[in-house]
């Protein structure tokens, strides 16, 4: 009887935790307009209560995985007896219900933590702060127990349970999923705040000291998770590379693109006190993202392979967006005298401006982001046709909009607010500008020719040149000023200026992973069929097949081809790509293999080994510059933790030296993390489903044969999105598709055209296998939107611009009267103050 | 299975005990201060402190010319000034020196930023300290004694 008693406990624990949560949001309310302390002392009891209870339930799943309680239904589909430890701590975020239970549960965590906070502090906001975040919990809990509770119990209870989804047996995996929702979850505190001080009226700058924190808290987990997602993409899915437009990874980037724009435009809300309600929208956008994003995931909407499918939830979100939309925009139409700006724009040549045109332009990101998410569906509404639009559409808007954001990235750092004077530009633009060039020049001379490539050298050696600048005139003058060494001097100022030098430490970081998105261009991949004991080459690099290996072991047969990697005759690395088969699942998976060479990865990919010719075919593909993508995930980081040192906790800098070291060793963390995925390793897109006596007519044709090479470009104008690679049609060319291959192969010998083929397959697939659909109809506005919206945008913003400069003439005259006399006090009061602060 | 439901109602339990018990209780708190407005202040305060640091920050790293930071600084500095005001007004009590001791202020404040006027009274030229003139237009700087 044991085993049902679990799911008892945990599903009676939430249906307690639901009552408690809606009195924990009332009776605080209460008693706070009615003056009670009775009713405000039960309020935040309750708060803590609820979130107790949800400790316990989840403290009760999570037993319910360790004790191999299959009696519980979600139990029994993530997890089984052979699972190890680890893996069954997952579970709890593996699947749909659990993981609507563990975002509750963070929910609950971060309210109890802000009531600790804020109960004192902010005592006018805290009754509508806990109501907001309470009515979160609320609306997830009514999801828990009426339409997904992870404690539905199973009947009759299987011996054994079906195990984890083997591509989640990653140690990415274990860290990804929490550090998204992490990142999701924490968005609803700023959003809590400004709810609360939407209605308490209270709009000052004391709402965004309060939010800007926990912005960046939540920016930073989300940085951090989708950074490991991509990791664990790169290691696991064994396609070479770490980010494919999915679905789901654009619904965690849309609301880290806003919070990134909110991040830059608080700054002209703290400094000049404009753009309030721009600031308060976007924040109640933010949020609207992550609940959106969770949505997607959710409800079936988009095909992904992150998505959770069976699920039901749809509805409950759409309304639960409603609400927000509604709430928040609502609050901010009824308060905009509230919300209106103390001062206004003076030149176009402020950082004022550039802020506005960064913000257009993650605006406009997170637009296309969107639309290209959902246009597929749209498209489905509209046409009856479902269109995809693969990563060429992302590109097209993404890659540009991207450029111009890093070419700000030099710019906003250099412009002064309110005014900025060409001379001052050009004293600090013209140096890091001629070193652009020359770096530009040099690429050009190395034979770089790609525009993409070379106007991101030229940025990112210009951002480098105004970063540098910035570092080392800082460094001289707080070593000039402190007599301090400059090692010493280094360290004081990030410390002391730790919001404007740990942002740069950010921008450094999101350098890198420009650096890391551009060596993407230089991707070389090859495919190769090898007999026992020869070798192929392959950019340098020679490929040795020593031997196939055939491992048995308790829940997994593994196919191993035992490979020796050399350059110039040297050996580098024994690599082992192989396939594992699970006993539990039916699907294949691929272990990628690789060999971290300096600035690339070489990354090696077994397709299959026929067992009597044992002929290996492999896939080697080659990753310039991927490293930097992680190592701006860790730079960004690091930057993060300093912008969010506190301001009163002024330290001497050889403490920060030991902080900054015991920091940097934990975050090596994180790579081994990687480094040991890469050792283990799977992939579903490669699925053979051919019947097992498929004769593959490409088999032992060399990549240089024009057969070969003509499916090669047929295959590559199919969609590669995972959902498609089980359809078989995406992979053609990595001659791992036997069946499609054997098609195409069939209709080019019955001369065929590559334009009959590609119709045969939109006729069994739809549109929707094209990377690139036809320019026609419904298509065109879809591919066309995003541009249209950023030409119109940045005309508005330039009209805004205009306007608001010129309105600001007048005020100014009238400020510049106002010199205080001599003999002010205040003026005495001020510079005394101003003696005493320390930056 | 009886003692998962003994458990359950014994947290039922705690449960309306801990909420149930305060609501016996009929002391009233004071609602919550409506904002004068003074942490606000405070918190501008704060960040026009730190423009003017940033602004001397730049200024001596070079990024912006002696003009610019002059009038910047001095735009941010006035705005301080009037903030300090309003933040007397709204605190109700003298940020700077009694009332009672004005005609001392000689042993009030610091003698040695006594009277210095911080901008010139003739163009608004930011002051260096201890100069007799202004840099800028030549105006005669009256110091307090």
């Amino acid at each position: 009887m044991k085993t049902s008693a679990l799911s008892y406990f945990g599903s009676n624990l939430l249906s307690l935790a639901y009552p408690v949560t809606l009195f924990s949001a009332l009776i605080f309310l209460a008693g706070v307009k009615r003056g009670l302390k009775g009713l405000v002392v039960a309020g935040q009891r309750a708060t803590v209560l609820s979130c107790a209870l949800l400790t316990a339930a989840v403290v009760t799943l999570i037993w319910a995985f360790l004790s191999n309680d299959y009696s519980i239904s979600y139990v029994a589909r993530y997890s089984n007896a052979t699972l190890p430890f680890f893996y069954k701590l997952t579970g709890l975020w593996a699947g749909l219900d659990g993981s609507i239970l563990f975002w509750t549960w963070l929910v609950s965590v971060y309210a109890v933590v802000v009531l600790g906070q804020n109960r004192e502090k902010h005592a006018l906001w805290m009754p509508w702060i806990n109501a907001t975040l309470m009515g979160i919990i609320f609306f997830f809990l009514t999801l828990i127990l009426f339409a997904n509770n992870p404690f539905t119990p199973i009947s009759p209870v299987p011996a054994d349970g079906q195990g984890l989804n083997p591509l989640l047996q990653n140690l990415a995996m274990v860290v990804h999923p929490p550090c998204l929702y992490l990142g999701f979850t924490g968005f609803s505190v700023p959003f809590a705040f400004v709810i609360a001080a939407l209605v308490t009226r209270k709009l000052d700058s004391v709402w965004i000291e309060a939010t800007r924190r926990w912005v960046l808290v939540a920016w930073l987990f989300l940085t951090v998770g989708l950074i490991l997602g991509g990791a664990w993409a790169y290691v696991e899915l064994g396609w070479g590379g770490y980010w494919a437009w999915d679905p789901v990874e654009n619904a965690a980037l849309m609301p880290w693109l806003v919070a990134t724009a909110y991040l830059h435009s608080v700054m002209i809300q703290k400094k000049r006190g404009m753009l309030m309600i721009w600031n308060v929208s976007l924040i109640i956008l933010t949020y609207m993202m992550t609940i959106f994003g969770t949505y997607l995931t959710r409800s079936g909407v988009v095909q992904s392979v992150h998505a959770f499918s069976g699920s039901k939830l749809g509805p409950y979100f759409l309304i639960f967006l409603a609400i927000i939309l509604v709430v928040g925009f609502g609050l901010i139409a009824s308060r905009l005298k509230e919300l209106k700006s103390q001062h206004s724009l003076e030149s176009y040549l402020s950082k004022e401006s550039a802020f506005l045109i960064n913000n257009v332009l993650l605006l406009v990101a997170t637009f296309t982001v969107l639309w290209g998410t959902l246009f597929p569906t749209l498209s489905e509404a509209v046409t009856g046709d479902r269109i995809s639009v693969g990563p060429p559409f992302f590109n097209k808007i993404m890659g540009p909009v991207g450029l111009v954001l890093l070419a700000l990235m030099g710019f906003g750092p250099m412009i002064s607010w309110k005014r900025s004077t060409l001379v001052n530009l050009k004293n600090n633009l013209l140096g890091p500008f001629l070193f652009a060039l020359a770096a530009l020049g040099i690429a050009f001379g190395l034979g770089l020719r790609q525009w993409y490539a070379l106007t991101t050298t030229l940025l990112v050696a210009f951002v480098l040149g105004t970063l540098y600048l910035e570092f080392s005139r800082g460094t001289r003058v707080v070593s000039r000023q402190k007599q301090l060494p400059l090692l010493a001097a280094f360290f004081d100022l990030i410390i002391h200026a730790n919001r404007r030098y740990g942002g740069y430490i950010i921008h450094l970081g999101v350098l890198f992973l420009f650096i890391g998105i551009a060596g993407n261009i230089f991707q070389a991949e090859g495919d190769f069929s090898v007999k026992r004991g020869e070798s192929f080459d392959f950019q340098g690099y020679r490929f040795i097949y020593q031997e196939p290996v055939i491992a048995e072991s308790e829940h997994k047969s593994d196919l191993v081809a035992k490979m020796t990697l050399e350059k110039d005759g040297k050996k580098l690395a024994d690599l082992a790509p192989a396939k594992y088969f699970y006993k539990t699942t039916n699907q294949p998976t691929t272990e990628v293999d690789m060999y971290h060479a300096p600035f690339k990865d070489v990354y090696l990919v077994l397709g299959d080994i026929d067992q009597t010719t044992e002929i290996a075919q492999l896939r080697v593909i080659i990753n310039p510059l991927i490293s930097f993508v992680w190592l701006s995930g860790l730079t960004m980081f690091l930057g993060t933790i300093i912008v969010l040192l506190p301001r009163v906790a002024r330290v001497k800098p050889s403490s920060v030296a030991i902080v900054l070291i015991l920091l940097s060793g934990f975050l090596m963390n994180p790579s081994q993390v990687y480094a040991q995925a890469a050792q283990s390793a799977s992939e579903s897109h490669m699925s053979t489903e051919a019947p097992p006596n498929t004769v593959d007519p490409f088999e032992n044709r060399s990549p240089e044969d024009p057969v070969y090479q003509r499916l090669k470009s047929i295959g590559k104008t199919f969609m590669s999105v995972w959902w498609l690679c089980q359809n078989g049609s995406s992979c053609l060319y990595l001659r791992f598709c036997k069946k499609e291959r054997a098609r195409i192969f069939a209709m080019m010998q019955s001369n065929q055209s590559d334009d009959d083929i590609l119709k045969a397959f939109i006729e069994q697939y739809g549109t929707t296998v094209l990377t690139v659909p036809p320019e026609k109809g419904f298509y065109i506005v879809g591919y066309q939107m995003p541009l249209l919206l950023l030409v119109g945008c940045l005309i508005i913003v330039g009209i805004i611009i205009k306007v608001w400069s010129g309105r600001t003439s007048a005020s100014q005259a009238i400020g510049k009267l106002e010199i205080p006399s001599a003999n002010d006090p205040y003026t005495e009061k001020l510079s005394k103050e101003l003696k005493d602060y320390d930056l | 299975m009886t003692l998962v439901t003994f458990f359950l109602v014994l947290i039922f339990a705690i449960t309306l005990y801990l909420l149930v018990s305060p609501l016996v209780l009929d002391d009233t708190v004071s609602a919550p201060h409506i904002s004068n407005g003074v942490e606000d202040l405070n918190c501008r305060k704060k960040e026009i402190l730190e423009s003017l640091k940033e602004f001397e920050l730049d200024r001596n790293m070079e990024k912006i010319s002696h003009e610019d930071y002059q009038s910047l600084y001095q735009e941010t500095f006035v705005e301080g000034t009037r903030l300090l005001k309003e933040l007397e007004q709204k605190e109700q009590r003298p940020v700077v020196a009694p009332k009672v001791v004005r005609d001392t202020t000689q042993v009030i404040v610091p003698a040695q930023s006594a009277g210095t006027p911080k901008f010139c009274s003739q163009c608004g030229q930011a002051l260096e300290p201890q100069g007799k003139f202004c840099s800028q237009c030549g105006h005669k700087i009256q110091r307090a004694l």
